[in-house]
């Protein structure tokens, strides 16, 4: 029995699925032109604001797609803003390398901004988001967001293409003032099979954070490094795991399991998490328009929606070594780990 | 094709072991706070309030 759930924290918004880079594994397919066109429709996009205003959601984290390609960018933001929203964008930051967007952005009230950084040259970096120029632009970004004094972070995504990286590419981040450097394990892509090629397994991912953290803190640099994407925590080093839990920067339980953050995306479906985008557990939008709150939490609720049958599926551990002595919260990490890599394999249990 | 989130979830390996949902409590005590400063704004790594 699922608990009720009426309280919102994180909602994540791809309001267009439109990109100007065309990354190797990108999970939300947005490297396919025929998805470049997705976006939401201004009039959509007022009601989805007034929606996730009446669910006082606490966060709004623009993603996509690429969010600074979305045209009403800076109003989404202001207009969140003006309702309590904070807002946070996840971005390529070619964009960014506009001064007065960032500007107004700032202005308009963005508290936050990940960047991506897949490689630490142009390179090894444009190799990857398959678009020449791309690297450059990415930290012309950065400097100009921190430049505004928004808050920023970079985001790596550890792949096949990069693995061997990571050290490289934390020399070269650790030069700007960044409020934290992370890296997530590349995942599978659900809606395009070619894209994931460049996955890697999570105990590979782990043990390649875990050298990079070592060899980070030798260079005793102010800022935080971060995994976020959540992971088996018996992988990792018991004393790595400490510091890093000592320092929030490593996640415990996947969200869907609280089934308190979901994601918006640009034609009104929610999706348990970005991952998910064309598996829908409803559709918020109709010919009458938006669902009210009341129907909103109703359908959110509802034993019988795919959303519901599908997060009681999951409380399963994926090992057997998850539910033997083991007092970590991670579960084993994300659930979609499993569905290209074995469990028993992957997790190394602390019983071992 | 015609997949959805349920044949998603039942294609994934898991074992037949129950997930103990009291141990998704975070030491503050807020139940299944995916962040683990306890702040409540949880998601994956863009904790916007902690540092």
């Amino acid at each position: 029995m699922l608990d009720y759930i009426n309280k919102f924290n994180t909602v994540w918004f791809a309001p267009t699925y439109n990109c100007n880079n065309k990354c190797v594994w990108c999970y939300a397919s947005s490297n396919l032109l025929e998805n470049r066109c997705k976006s939401i429709a201004e009039n959509n996009e007022d009601k989805a604001i007034e929606l996730l205003d009446d669910l006082k959601i606490k966060q709004l984290l623009l993603i996509g797609g690429e969010p600074t390609l979305y045209s009403n960018l800076v109003k989404l933001i202001g207009k969140a803003n003006h309702k309590g929203i904070k807002t946070g964008l996840v971005t390529n930051g070619r964009r960014l390398k506009d001064k007065n967007l960032v500007r107004e952005l700032k202005k308009e009230g963005l508290e936050y901004l990940s960047v991506s950084i897949e490689g630490y040259d142009e390179r090894t970096h444009d190799s990857i988001t398959q678009s020449s120029g791309s690297f450059l632009e990415s930290l012309e970004g950065i400097e100009n967001s921190l430049g505004e004094n928004i808050r920023t972070s970079t985001n790596t995504t550890g792949s096949s293409k990069n693995i061997n990286d990571f050290e490289k590419i934390v020399d070269l981040l650790a030069q700007y003032k960044l409020k934290s450097i992370t890296f997530n394990i590349c995942g599978v892509c659900l809606g395009s099979s070619e894209n994931n090629s460049y996955t890697i397994s999570p105990s590979h991912g782990i043990k390649a954070f875990e050298q990079t953290y070592k060899y980070f803190k030798t260079k005793n640099k102010n800022v935080k490094l971060k995994l976020i994407s959540p992971v088996p925590l018996c992988n990792l080093d018991y004393n790595i795991l400490e510091e890093l839990k000592e320092t929030n920067s490593v996640k415990g339980t996947c969200h869907i399991f609280g089934g308190r953050n979901f994601v918006l995306d640009y034609n009104g479906d929610i999706l348990p998490c970005t991952h998910f985008t064309g598996f829908p557990m409803f559709n918020v939008f109709s010919e009458k328009g938006i669902m009210n709150v009341k129907e909103f939490l109703q359908e959110y609720n509802n034993p019988e929606n795919i959303g519901n049958k599908f997060r009681e599926r999951l409380k399963y551990y994926p090992s057997a070594k998850c539910s033997k002595g083991c007092e970590e919260r991670c579960t084993g990490g994300c659930p979609l780990f499993w569905s290209k890599y074995n469990p028993t394999k992957e997790i190394k249990g602390f019983s071992e | 094709m015609g997949k959805n989130l349920l044949d998603i979830a039942n294609s994934l390996y898991l074992s037949d072991k129950k997930i103990e949902m009291n141990k998704l409590y975070n030491p503050k005590g807020l139940e299944y706070s995916a962040c683990d400063c306890g702040c409540e704004q949880d998601g994956e790594g863009y904790c916007m309030d902690c540092d």
